[in-house]
């Protein structure tokens, strides 16, 4: 051990009794610190308080013999020898360098022992890379300076560290900053963790590896997906995820036994392990089933051309009993970051999906994940449950739009149609998410809940006077629900006026077609409890006039878009002709939608169609607005029918 | 009979906003269905269920994405570039619910309609507008995760 400078003058020596002080101090306090992490370090801090012990008693006797300069430089000698050998006789190697430098000032004789290093070549060199070169990673050399900057204190940092020859162990490092003389020091202790850690590892091993093929098991697998995800968010690379699962393997297992099957399962694992690269990691799921995780692939070329390689190289023969055996194969899913953006559980479930779909292709091939398709369902099921949750948040409201008798000048109705008040996107219209609900079970609440609005408004209307029809657009599927008719005439029953409702269900003509016969039997029980029907969208199926007659429907309706387009198209304009004439044969009542300016409402007119339901007529508008509307509706004095000379 | 070329997924589609972009795969994956499907006999079927999607991909990812805006002050920041992102959303639902009429009343070409249609929300919305969120939203926050600038040198190694 080096020899403290002893100071000539009286400010030196007080300044080495401070310093020596400071020392113990860390000594102390890195030792308390120890042992409440380790538990296990009494040795070191019993060391410390006997080196505290005696050199406070050196010291008090220094300070009273101060003014005797030859007499201080005397007893610090023996202090110092005293110390030093106190030093040395610390179980852990200790270190004491220079904060700045990191070279080392003193260095106890069992970190010199443990080390294999002569104090020569320690002490005044530095623990920089290039000089003393214990540490194995920089990395970790770095992050303990950073902490110890950062906090003046590291306790049990794990580390790797080298000793002179070659072997490598992992200790735990701690260390405290202390201040001397206008320099910063470092104590550093060093404990040997070696056994334990190597203990640890080899559990982890055996619980994270499957015994059988030595390769890793579900546990270690997605530890290495979610590094390997790490890695690719900042290269921008790809990785595959490779679910393969053997063909033929029951067979050989039922034919050969277990036996057999085993020797085939470690033969695959270890020709697949030859497939791949050095950063990619093959793993068995258990059964027949493994994992492959390719990383750093450029493109999805790179991906095909590796999975080719494993494909051919799993279907060649195995020898067994020294009979070469073929007929396995293999069958591969694949998915692949950042393209699937799932979690490691969801890419390895995303990848075992495609290996159904291969197998079911035919086997011995890769099918590749669509992501674009998953992502599909996904928002159609998540917009499913959006529209439930609205519904019973109260986000949709119904609009009113009249329905007017334009040759008479006089309000007949109303349609009433839904709208979703979206907090984000706005308000929506019916059209934009009807067809989401209309073949699902939302169908049932989402109509229940148009009808009780409904019904509740047209109360609120017949007790000032208003009694007008009220249409309600009715999903086929909800019409078909057992009770449908029951539950109806029970919420009609809540209300006086229920046998007398002016309620009129409005169904598109097409769905009502499809299951024509029962759909004809709700309706003809609703109609015994005072329901009327209207057919929606009249025109746009293909059987209308085979149908119409069977389905007692009191209304047709004329489909918006050929109204809309009547004046310009004389295709549109025959079809309203002919859905107008319609009516009138089979003796039901028409409406025409989508009359959108007053020169549709007089082709209509001339046509035979007198009620129209339109913007030429009046926008949808919230319940609240079509009491004022009604009082100040005035009918327009152009809705006449067009002459014949206009007519063209 | 226009078969399209099926369209691969590239980088060039990615804005860096992960669940954006993993969300723009279902445009992609519509459009190639109806691309590769619109040659078969009886399209109904395959166009019913295709614009239906569509509507539930326009309430489900434009709430995403105008939820970001939302939160990262989109129409502060770029008040005429989010008005403009906004009347585009807006305008989407609308066309697919013109498209289903038209197929509805019967009117031709409804199926090409829609694939050119969704070529050029590809073109136009998903490589350029949404392209100018995904920038804001990056450039506002490279640290959260799964948020990160896209690695244009991934490209130039291709
Ligand atoms: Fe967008």
């Amino acid at each position: 051990m080096a020899e403290l400078p002893i100071g000539a003058g009286e400010g030196e020596a007080r300044a080495e009794i401070v310093r020596l002080n400071k020392i113990i101090q860390a000594l102390m306090n890195r030792a308390e610190r120890s042992t409440e992490v380790q538990g296990s370090d009494f040795t070191l801090f019993e060391t410390a308080i006997m080196l505290e012990e005696r050199v406070r008693a050196r010291t008090v006797e220094l300070e009273a013999a101060l003014a005797e300069k030859e007499r201080v430089s005397v007893a610090l000698r023996k202090s110092e020898a005293q110390f030093a050998a106190i030093f040395n006789m610390t179980p852990d190697p200790i270190a004491l360098t220079r904060l700045r430098d990191g070279v080392v000032m003193e260095a106890s004789r069992s970190f010199t022992k443990y080390f294999g290093l002569d104090e020569a070549e320690v002490v005044g060199r530095t623990t920089l890379p290039g000089g003393l070169d214990i540490w194995v990673s920089a990395e970790e050399r770095q992050g303990w300076r950073e902490l110890l900057e950062r906090t003046g204190e590291v306790v049990g940092f794990q580390a790797q560290m080298r000793r002179r020859d070659g072997s490598q162990v992992t200790v735990l490092v701690s260390s405290r900053v202390f201040e001397a003389g206008g320099e910063q020091y470092v104590v550093t202790d060093i404990h040997d963790i070696s056994v334990q850690a190597r203990r640890t590892a080899y559990l982890e091993g055996i619980a994270s590896h499957d015994p059988l093929t030595g390769l890793p098991n579900r546990l270690l697998i997605a530890d290495r997906l979610a590094q390997a995800i790490g890695r690719s968010r900042r290269s921008g690379l790809h990785v595959a995820v490779c679910y393969l699962d053997l063909d033929g393997f029951k067979e050989i297992n039922d034919s050969l036994g277990h036996a057999a099957g085993d020797r085939v399962l470690v033969e695959v694992a270890r020709r697949l392990r030859a497939c791949v690269r050095s950063g990619d990691t093959v793993a068995r799921l258990g059964g027949d089933e493994f994992v492959v995780l390719l990383s750093d692939l450029i493109d999805d070329n790179e991906c095909v051309a590796a999975i080719d390689r494993l494909l051919v190289a799993v279907g060649q023969p195995y020898d067994l009993d020294g009979q070469a055996r073929g007929g396995i194969s293999a069958s591969i899913g694949i998915t692949v970051f950042p393209t699937d953006q799932g979690d490691p559980d969801t890419l390895i479930r995303h990848a075992d999906h495609a290996m159904y779909a291969a197998k079911q292709a035919g086997k011995n091939r890769h099918h590749l994940f669509d992501t674009g398709h998953e992502q599909r369902q996904v928002a159609r099921q998540a917009t499913l449950r959006r529209l439930s949750e609205a519904l019973g948040r109260g986000e949709f409201c119904l609009h009113y739009q009249p329905q007017v008798n334009c040759r008479l000048g006089k309000v007949v109705g109303f349609e009433a149609l839904i709208r979703w008040r979206h907090p984000r996107l706005g308000l929506l219209a019916p059209a934009e998410f009807i067809p989401l609900i209309e073949d699902t079970d939302l169908a049932g609440p989402f109509g229940e809940w148009v009808i009780g609005t409904v019904l509740a408004q047209s109360d609120a209307w017949r007790r000032v006077g208003v009694e007008l029809q009220i249409s309600v657009n009715t999903f086929i599927r909800h019409l078909l629900e057992v009770d449908f008719s029951r539950k109806l005439a029970a919420m009609l029953n809540g209300y006086s006026w229920g046998g007398r409702s002016l309620l009129q269900l409005e169904l598109v003509e097409t769905a009502a077609l499809k299951e024509l016969k029962t759909v004809r039997a709700v309706v003809e029980e609703c109609r015994e409890i005072g329901i009327a029907f209207s057919l929606d969208d009249f025109g746009t199926g293909y059987s209308t006039l085979a149908h119409l007659r069977h389905l007692p429907a009191d209304e047709i309706k004329i489909d918006q878009s050929f109204v809309a387009q009547m004046l310009e198209s004389v295709e549109d304009r025959v079809i309203v002709e002919a859905v107008i004439g319609l009516s009138q044969a089979f003796g039901r009542s028409l409406v025409a939608e989508g009359a959108e300016t007053t020169a549709h409402v007089s082709a209509l007119l001339a046509l035979g169609c007198n009620v129209v339901q339109g913007y030429a007529v009046a926008r949808p508008m919230p319940a609240e607005d079509m009491l004022p509307w009604l009082q100040g509706f005035q009918p327009d004095l152009g809705w006449q029918p067009l002459s014949d000379a206009d007519d063209d | 009979m226009t078969t399209s070329k099926r369209i691969e997924w590239s980088d060039a589609m990615l804005t860096g906003v992960a669940e954006m972009d993993s969300q723009h795969h279902i445009l992609v994956d519509t459009l190639n269905e109806v691309s590769t499907r619109m040659a078969e006999s009886s399209v109904d079927p395959m166009f019913d269920r295709v614009t239906r999607d569509l509507l539930a991909y326009a309430i489900y990812h434009f709430d995403t994405e105008e939820l970001l805006m939302q939160q990262y002050g989109y129409a502060e920041a770029a008040p005429g570039e989010a008005a403009r992102h906004l009347a585009a959303h807006r305008g989407f639902a609308e066309r697919v619910v013109k498209l289903r009429d038209d197929a509805r009343t019967g009117k031709p070409g409804a199926a090409v309609a829609l694939l050119r249609f969704l070529e050029s929300w590809l073109v136009d919305h998903i490589m350029t507008i949404d392209q100018l969120l995904g920038e804001f939203v990056c450039r506002h926050n490279h640290a959260a995760a799964g948020i990160q600038a896209p690695d244009r040198n991934a490209d130039e190694l291709r």
